[in-house]
Order: structure tokens, then sequence, then C-alpha cells
């Protein structure tokens, strides 16, 4: 396996709360890894430990080593806004920024110094074409984005994350604030996006963790209780607690 | 790099206000205390003759503690019931039509300028009272009547903001009890607003303790102390204000010192006020 | 049923006093209005004063109103704002931001008077300003200071967390995420908050006459003294020169201050708007 992100005995803890548990775990490069698990077993923690967006906790601390490309985030050398466009994220709110279409779309590149009109036009149009918003919008990039509707929100939000050319996408419960079409069109989306990207996703059920994932891991009170490639943690699991967890039966 | 110099630049700014108010403090100290400590505190608190331009001068400021007190209990005997029953108003009571007229008209109450009401006390009430209640007019009455009006938007705001603050649950509680809306009130709204609305009463007390120009429009300025509300008088503030625009030497070490008084007794309502207000620095409207 | 008729008793006396209370604004306002607007023309505004203000208008004092709450608010905004954001976004609660809290908390309570003694001592005497619009306009950036951290602090913090995890996700630095993601969202609340200040400053008296002077003349410089119409309007009143000429010129001053609070009332709305459509 080609590993892009590799975990190693990592643990995070905001204050006294253990959110995730001495986690080893790779994540493979150009594939979808599906993190799923009950509310609160530290899905979004491990989403944030990659961006190190974790450390804006004023109490968060952890152990341990999380590599990209075999290089430690950790590394002094590993300056935050790099990393972050490197691995850009994705929140389960819509997010549109009180500016126009365009602002959004180019805000992480104007955050990052680029000023060149014609750059950013083209940054622009592939971000929204790659999101599969283009069509809906190319006429009118400069109204507000807050006047587009919740799904085309959340596809703006994938476009501003697509524009700074992340090697990795995070993607924290993406479809969970949306309705069924609007889910297809992002599911259909990231099929075409992992030929170029890492994408790490919090599915919002099983159901969608099995259709979109290469490989997937249950998360349990901050653990990984189980990881497998394919369809395996779904067809076949190992541990009883992901069997009991992917029939419905957990309680 | 940048950022460092950004949050540095920040943290400074930041100190502003505390850098002010250390200032304040020892420049008025610094000014005012010499006279105490010649004259005594006590003999300055509670001496009953103010003559500093006597030989030899008297420094006694308490025909302004009086004024000072009088005039601000009776502001709040003015002020509170009216701006308790406004606040009460606006939550519960008002159509929300007339609720979107109030906050402003609140708000503009707040923002005349202090003179204005000073000149309406000076031009209007004081003749009124003189005609029908006896005495010069200009008295503490009059100025009570007024600053009661000034002091209100003060009160209004603090305890709206801590009617509002009740959690609905405790008040769907009650009306699940079967009280009737002014029970709800009584009951249950005020009481668990006290805190706030003591904080809003004790910042109202703050504000006509130290208003000065209206009250040297209003109050006739007599330096004797008041035994009857229709008595003119002299407050710690209205005399600074007076006698400032030509005290020098001695003198005017002496009004510094009934700063430092005033000072004193401006931050203990202070101290007060923010010991009553839970959350202090959220949410509170700067009147 | 005497529970009811407390209630209709109670509820009575509530109506009773709002509507006084709406109805002492209206006469206060409208009898200056009544008795100023009469006297008021365009010579008024823009003519000097002669003696003393009995005749002549009132420009000189207009001038120094306006120059004043300039002033002042050069000196308080960036250090209010700077203030807020510190408070807001840099920080977290601790020993420091409560001091720096209780000392703003202070600040809002000290009466204008304390400010007028504490800047003739400061600004006029030991800094040898002398009454000036420099001496006027500091000790009035202090006097609003808290209105301004207050108002911004209450803007920012209404600002969507959203804003600020999305900012930082794409590579924001803290001041990158203040200045694009917060302050953009935080203005009109910041810029109401400029306006009251601004108000703040026009309607005082005690804090002014101590430290700008009572000068009739056109400033020249910022080390000029100036009247305000405030200032101007208690001396009219309370030397007793001109009650015609202290009508006409509370009417201006109620006018100004009537504008100042429609415009900060309507910005919100305005401004909310104007964001969306950029
Ligand atoms: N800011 C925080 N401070 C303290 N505990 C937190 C914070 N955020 C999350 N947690 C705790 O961390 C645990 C995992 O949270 P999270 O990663 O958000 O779970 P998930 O995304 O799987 O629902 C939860 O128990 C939650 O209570
Ligand atoms: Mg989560």
């Amino acid at each position: 396996m080609d590993i892009k992100i590799e975990f190693d005995h990592y643990t995070l803890a905001y204050g006294r709360d253990v959110v995730l548990n001495d986690i080893t775990l790779p994540v493979a490069r150009n594939a979808v890894l599906a993190v799923f698990g009950p509310a609160g077993s530290g899905k979004s923690g491990f989403l944030r430990s990659i961006n190190r967006m974790a450390e804006l906790e004023s109490n968060e601390r952890h152990q341990g080593d999380i590599r990209m490309d075999g290089v430690s985030i950790f590394a002094p050398a590993v300056r935050l806004p790099e990393l972050r466009r490197r691995a850009a994220m994705v929140f389960a709110q819509p997010v549109a920024l009180p500016m126009s279409i365009y602002d959004n779309v180019s805000y992480g590149l104007r955050l990052a110094g680029q000023r060149d009109r014609r750059t950013l036009d083209a940054a622009v149009e592939r971000a929204l074409r790659a999101s599969t918003l283009w069509d809906e919008v190319k006429d009118r990039l400069d109204s507000p984005g807050l006047n587009l509707s919740g799904g085309q929100q959340q596809r703006l939000s994938i476009a501003r994350a697509l524009a700074l050319e992340p090697e990795v996408l995070l993607l924290d419960a993406p479809t969970a604030a949306l309705d069924p079409i609007s889910t297809a069109k992002i599911e259909d989306m990231l099929i075409d996006l992992k030929a170029n990207y890492t994408i790490v996703i919090v599915p919002h059920s099983i159901q969608q963790a099995a259709r979109v994932g290469d490989a997937a891991a249950f998360f349990l009170n901050g653990m990984c209780v189980e990881y497998g490639a394919g369809n395996q943690l779904f067809v076949s699991p190992r541990d009883k607690r992901t069997e009991d967890y992917v029939t419905g039966r957990f309680g | 790099m940048k950022e460092r110099s950004i949050s540095f630049i920040l943290l400074i700014t930041a100190f502003g206000a505390l850098v002010a108010l250390g200032l304040i403090t020892y420049f008025i100290f610094q000014a005012g205390v010499p006279l105490i400590a010649k004259v005594g505190l006590w003999q300055f608190l509670a001496g009953s003759t103010w003559n500093p331009t006597a030989k030899p001068p008297a420094f006694g400021i308490l025909p302004m503690i009086v004024g000072s007190l009088w005039l601000t209990f009776g502001s709040l005997v003015i002020g509170v019931p009216l701006g308790l029953a406004v606040a009460i108003f606006m939550v519960e009571l008002a159509p929300a039509w007339l609720a979107v007229v109030m906050r402003p008209a609140i708000q503009l109450l707040a923002g005349i300028p202090s003179v204005i009401y000073g000149f309406i006390g000076l031009t209007l009430l004081a003749p009124v009272i003189r005609a029908t209640l006896g005495g010069p007019g200009l008295s503490v009455l009059t100025g009570a009547i007024i600053l009661g009006f000034m002091i209100l938007p003060t009160i209004i705001a603090i305890s709206e903001d801590a009617i509002r603050a009740v959690p609905i649950a405790v008040r769907e509680g009650a009306v699940a009890l079967g009280s009737s809306h002014w029970q709800v009130i009584t009951g249950v709204l005020l009481p668990t607003a006290r805190s706030g609305i003591i904080a809003g009463i004790i910042l109202g007390m703050g504000r006509a303790l130290g208003e000065t120009m209206a009250v040297i429009m209003m109050i006739g300025n007599s330096l004797a102390i008041p035994v009857s509300p229709l008595q003119p008088a002299t407050t710690l503030t209205s005399n600074i204000g007076l006698e400032m625009a030509y005290a020098s030497g001695q003198h005017r070490e002496a009004l510094f010192a009934t700063g430092v008084v005033l000072f004193v007794f401006i931050m203990i309502l202070n101290a007060l006020a923010t010991t009553f207000v839970r959350r202090p620095g959220t949410s509170r409207r700067s009147a | 049923m005497t529970t009811a008729r407390t209630q209709r008793f109670a509820f009575g006396c509530i109506w009773l006093a709002a509507v006084f209370t709406l109805a002492v604004l209206a006469l206060v306002v409208g009898l200056i209005m009544v008795r100023g607007l009469p006297s008021l023309s365009i010579g008024f505004l823009t003519g000097t004063p002669e003696n003393l203000g009995r005749d002549g208008g009132i420009f000189p004092t207009i001038v120094g109103t306006i120059v004043l709450g300039l002033v002042s608010l050069l000196i308080a905004t960036p250090l209010g704002i700077g203030s807020a954001i510190y408070l807001t976004e840099y920080t977290h609660e601790s020993l420091l931001t409560r001091a720096i809290r209780f000392g703003t908390e202070s600040l809002a309570g000290v009466p204008s008077i304390i400010f007028g003694l504490f800047g003739f001592i400061f600004f006029v005497t030991y800094l040898q300003m002398g009454w000036s619009i420099l001496a006027g306009g500091l000790t009035l950036a202090l006097m609003v200071l808290p209105t301004i951290i207050r108002t911004t602090e209450e803007a920012i913090r209404t600002v969507p967390q959203s804003y600020r995890n999305v900012s930082y996700s794409l590579g924001a630095t803290r001041w990158q995420m203040v200045t694009t993601a917060v302050l953009p969202s935080a203005l009109p609340g910041i810029i109401t908050g400029i306006i009251l200040a601004f108000g703040r400053a026009v309607s005082e008296t005690a804090a002014v006459i101590f430290t700008a002077g009572t000068a009739l003349n056109l400033p020249k410089s910022v080390f000029s003294p100036v009247r305000t119409m405030a200032v101007h309007f208690y001396i009219l009143a309370v030397e007793g020169i001109s009650l015609e000429k202290a009508y006409a010129t509370g009417a201006v001053l109620i006018v100004t201050v009537l504008i100042i609070n429609v415009i900060a009332s309507s910005l919100i709305t305005r401004l909310v708007r104007k964001q969306v459509r950029r």
C-alpha cells in the first residue's frame, strides 16, 4: 500500500477528555478512507489532528506522531498555514463566508498571497468544475455565496478547499446537513476526486461509508476498533463491536 | 515574525483602559491627597464649612456629601420604579411595534446631552416647583426628578437584559403551575433577575452621583446643608464643576481632594455592581 | 378574582410608566425644538458669535465639536478595537483578561467630571498642552474607550465560530483570520459603537470644559482651545447670556444627537445588506 498519512501511537486529549487513544493507522494515497462510529467516538478529532486544527483548543495535548509523506506534521519546520493548505478541510455545516462566490472560492489562495487575477480566475473555474458547481454559478460569480442553497453552499465549501490544490481532503460529515440529491452529487464527485487526492471522510451513515470508502476505520470511545480495506468491515467484520454497530445492533 | 509583532501590539492596546484608569487614579490622588492629609480626613469629610478663600480657609465637604446623597437617593426614588416598570414593559407587555419604538427611544434618552436635561430642569421644572410647592425652585427635588430620568436608560438597559436572560424553562415552569402573568413576573422573573437589576440600580446610582453640569444648573448651589427637598444644595460634583473655573492654589487642591472622595465612592459602587453581575464584561449594553 | 384585579392594576401602572417615559422624552425634545427652531437659520449655523454669543451664530462651536469628536475617535478607535480583538481572539480568560476587563468596566463608570479633573491636571498642566483640542480630544478618547471596546467585543462575539474554522482550515494565520473572517462581519457593530462614542463626545460638557477650554475663536491647530456646542449651550444658559440663543443651540445639539442615533440604529441593517451584496 502506498501510504500518504500515517498515525503512529497517536493520542489526543482536550484537558482531561481523551479524544483519541493510541491510534495507529495508515491512510492510503489517492484513496478514500471512511472513518465512522457513534457520536463522540473521536472522528472529528481524528480529522482535526491531520491539519492540526485540534491545537486551536487551548487545553489540547497530544502524544505519538502523525506523518505525512513520511515526515512528522509536528516537526518544528512545519508551517501550520502550509500544512492546512496541503490538507484542506470541509465541515458538516456548509459555510459560505459573507463574500461573493468568487471570493469564497479564491479565499484560500488569497490567504496564501496569490494576487494574480488570471491565476485566481483559472483556479476558481477549475475548483468549481471539480465540485460540479460551475454550470450553476458561472454567470453569477459576483453574487454573494450566502444566496446559494445548502447543497450548493456545501459544494462551494468543497470548491474552496479544492482551489488550494491540496494533497489531502478532510471531509467531516460533508453531507450530514444535505438532501439526498445534493448528497448523491457530492458522493459522485468524491469518486472522481480520488484520482488526484487522498480523502478522509466521516460519512454520515454506514451506507455512505460502504459506498464511498476504499478502506474504512471503525472508531469507538477514541479507539480505532477495526480497520479494513474495501468492504471488509461491512461484509465480514472481525470485531464483535464493529459487527454490532454495522448491523444496527449497537446500543 | 509579523504575527508576533501584531500580537504584541494588540496586547499593548489591550492595556489601554487599565493604564488610563491607573493614570487617572494616580494623578487625581496625587493632586488631592496632600490637602486631605493637611486638613485631616475627618475634618475634611465631616466639616460643615466650606470657605476655601477665607483666612484661614475652611475645607469641610459635609454639605456636598449630604447634597450628593439627597440627590442620588432622590433620583433613585424616581428612576428605579419607573425604570423597572419600563423594563418589564419592554420584555413582557409591549406589543411588538411598540417595543420596536421603545428601544431607540430609550437610546435617545441616553444620548441627549446632560446639559439639555439641566436646562429643562432650570427653565421648565424649577418654576413649576416654585409655584406649586414653594421654595426657590432650584432645589434638591428639581434635581432629583430630572436626574431620575437621566439614569433611566442605565436602569432600563441592564434590568431588561437581566429579565430577558431568565431561562424560558423557569418561566414555563411557573406558567404550568397556573400562575397569572403578573404572578410570573413578580414571583419568578424579578427574583431570578434580581442580581442584574440590582447591578443596574447601582450603576444608575453611580451615574446620578457623578453627574455634574446638569446638577449645577438645577440645584441652586447653596453651601448650606439642606433639610428639605425644596431647599437648594450643592454636591461633590457641582462644587468641583463650579469652582474649578477660577480656583487656584490650595483651593484647587481642595477641589481635587473632593474629586478623590467622589472617585472612591464611585469605585465602591462599581465594585458592588460587578459583584452583582454574574458575568462581568458580557452582554452588558453600554448606556 | 383578586389576582385578576391585581394584575389589571399592575399592568395599568406599567403601561402608564412606559407612556409617561415616552411622553417625557417627547416633551424634552419637543420643547427644545419648538423654542429653538424659530431662531435657527443658515446664518446661525455659519456665523461667528458676537457679544459672547448674545448675537451672531455658532459656527466655531460646530467646528469645535466635530474636530474634538474626531480627534478623540482617532485615538480611541484603534486602541478600542485592538483591545477588543486581543480580548476575544488572542487570549483565553485569565487573570490578565480579568484585570483588563476590570479596567474597562471601571473606566466606564468614572464620572466625566473626574475625566475633566484628570485631563486638566495631566494633559493641560503636566504635559503642558494647555486648553486645547489635543488635551480635550485625549481626555474624551479615554472616556469613550470603554464604549468602543465593549461594542467591538460584542460585535466580534456574534461572528459565527464556523467562519473562524473555515479561515483557519484554509491556512489563515490568526491575524489573517481576524482581518478576513471576523472583522468584515463585525464591522456594522463596530461602526455603531464608534458612532455612539462620537455621540458621547458631542454631548459631553464637564470633561471638555476644563480640557479644551471655552474659546470662541476658530481653532488654528490641535493646540488651539475650542468651545463645543454643548459647552456653549451650557454657558449661554447658566450665565444668562441669551435664552433665545440657548434654545437655538440646544435645537442644533438635539438634531445632531438625533441624527447620530438614527444613523447608529439604521446602519446595522444597511451594512449587513451591503455585505451580502459584495
Ligand atoms: N472542545 C472540546 N473540549 C473538550 N472535549 C471535547 C471537545 N470537542 C470534543 N470533545 C470530546 O471529544 C470526544 C470526541 O469528539 P469528536 O471527535 O467531536 O467526536 P465525533 O466527531 O466522533 O462525534 C467527545 O467525547 C467530545 O465530548
Ligand atoms: Mg464530529
